[in-house]
């Protein structure tokens, strides 16, 4: 008779133990559910694509945009009776500070964005550290975008750190 | 006996009652756990919807700019101002997200009286355009589908061109949908 009642005992204690074991894994099933989803990433690679295109595209004297500025630095020519590669620094200052604003402040370490012309960089802003501090943050993901003048002009390329 | 008997009943209530707890805080945790996942899911479908209906909109001939008969990645001023103006706009975007829908002139940059005035037809007209206004608004939501609801802004640079000075600019494509915290 008693060793009845223990046997009841220790099946009740059985169903507490399976219990627990159940809520713990549906805890751990939803808290380790992935924040950054395709959606976002998505998102950033059409803001890359569009920012590229609408930046080279944009007019910065008289009719010359962006892209035939660049391409006269890479010849060392002028533009519009001006240095091509000030008029090149001062657009994309004045540009990026309207696309990006604070996103740009090295402190953030959120922003790296550069245009090479032979390997070369002639524009830097941002924060240079970007990849390496990137990779080494626990939910950093690393996405640089890159899209190049062609051919063999210049290629502008833009890193973000996204948490 | 009778005593043992009793002790044996309220064990049994015990047991059943801990088990009772223990399932009532799986409940729980689940609850919580498929709220939030659905609010993040239907926010990001939002999202992705509204972003989805919009480059579908930009692809039309009514918005994008357009050289001898070919298109181009860029949005015509005039053809977004004739576009909101025939109501055409309020069909954008999704009926189940709440959104705002407004183009945002950046570069070149409008002064800081005019960044938040609408780019009317006179305005588009004056010589000092570009500089004159700053934005183009494509969709407002009425005020009582807005209350209590959280906005959440997502942008997008685009270009923009102005056919009366056959010139480019760049705008920012801002989409505020409105979902419940």
């Amino acid at each position: 008779m008693k060793r009845k009642a223990q046997g009841g005992e220790m099946i009740g204690m059985l169903v507490i133990i399976i219990l627990i074991i159940v809520i713990i894994g549906v805890y751990i099933r939803f808290a380790s559910m992935p924040h950054e989803g395709t959606v976002s990433t998505s998102v950033t690679d059409l803001q890359n694509d569009k920012m590229f295109n609408a930046m080279l595209e944009a007019t910065v004297c008289e009719a010359n945009n962006l892209e035939e500025v660049i391409k006269k630095c890479s010849k060392s020519q002028e533009i519009c009776n001006q240095d091509s590669c000030v008029l090149m620094k001062e657009s994309l200052d004045e540009m990026l500070d309207s696309l990006l604003g604070k996103r740009l402040n090295p402190e953030l370490k959120q922003t790296y964005f550069f245009v090479e012309i032979g390997n070369k960089k002639v524009y830097e802003i941002g924060y240079d550290k970007i990849e390496n501090d990137c990779l080494n943050m626990p939910n950093g993901k690393y996405q640089p975008k890159s899209y190049e003048i062609r051919p063999n002009v210049a290629v502008l390329t833009i890193a973000r750190c996204v948490i | 006996m009778k005593k043992k008997g009793m002790i044996g009943m309220m064990e049994t209530f015990m047991i059943i009652f801990v088990i009772f707890i223990l399932i009532g805080f799986g409940m729980y945790f689940f609850y919580k756990f498929s709220v939030s996942s659905t609010i993040t899911e239907a926010q990001e479908t939002c999202e992705l919807s509204s972003y989805e209906k919009l480059l579908t909109t930009l692809d039309l001939p009514g918005l994008q700019c357009s050289f001898k008969a070919s298109p181009k990645d860029c949005v015509d001023t005039a053809k977004l101002r004739a576009f909101i103006d025939t109501k055409a706009a309020e069909n954008v975007g999704t009926q189940a997200c709440t959104m705002k829908i407004v183009f945002k002139q950046i570069y070149p940059q409008p002064g800081m009286r005019v960044n938040d005035t609408e780019c009317t037809p006179d305005k588009m007209r004056s010589p000092e355009f570009p500089e004159s206004c700053g934005k183009w608004t494509l969709k407002v939501p009425k005020e009582e589908l807005t209350k209590n609801k959280a906005a959440r802004v997502s942008s997008t640079p685009v270009s923009l061109y102005y056919p009366h000075i056959k010139q480019y600019g760049i705008g920012q494509l801002e989409i505020t949908t409105y979902t419940y915290t």
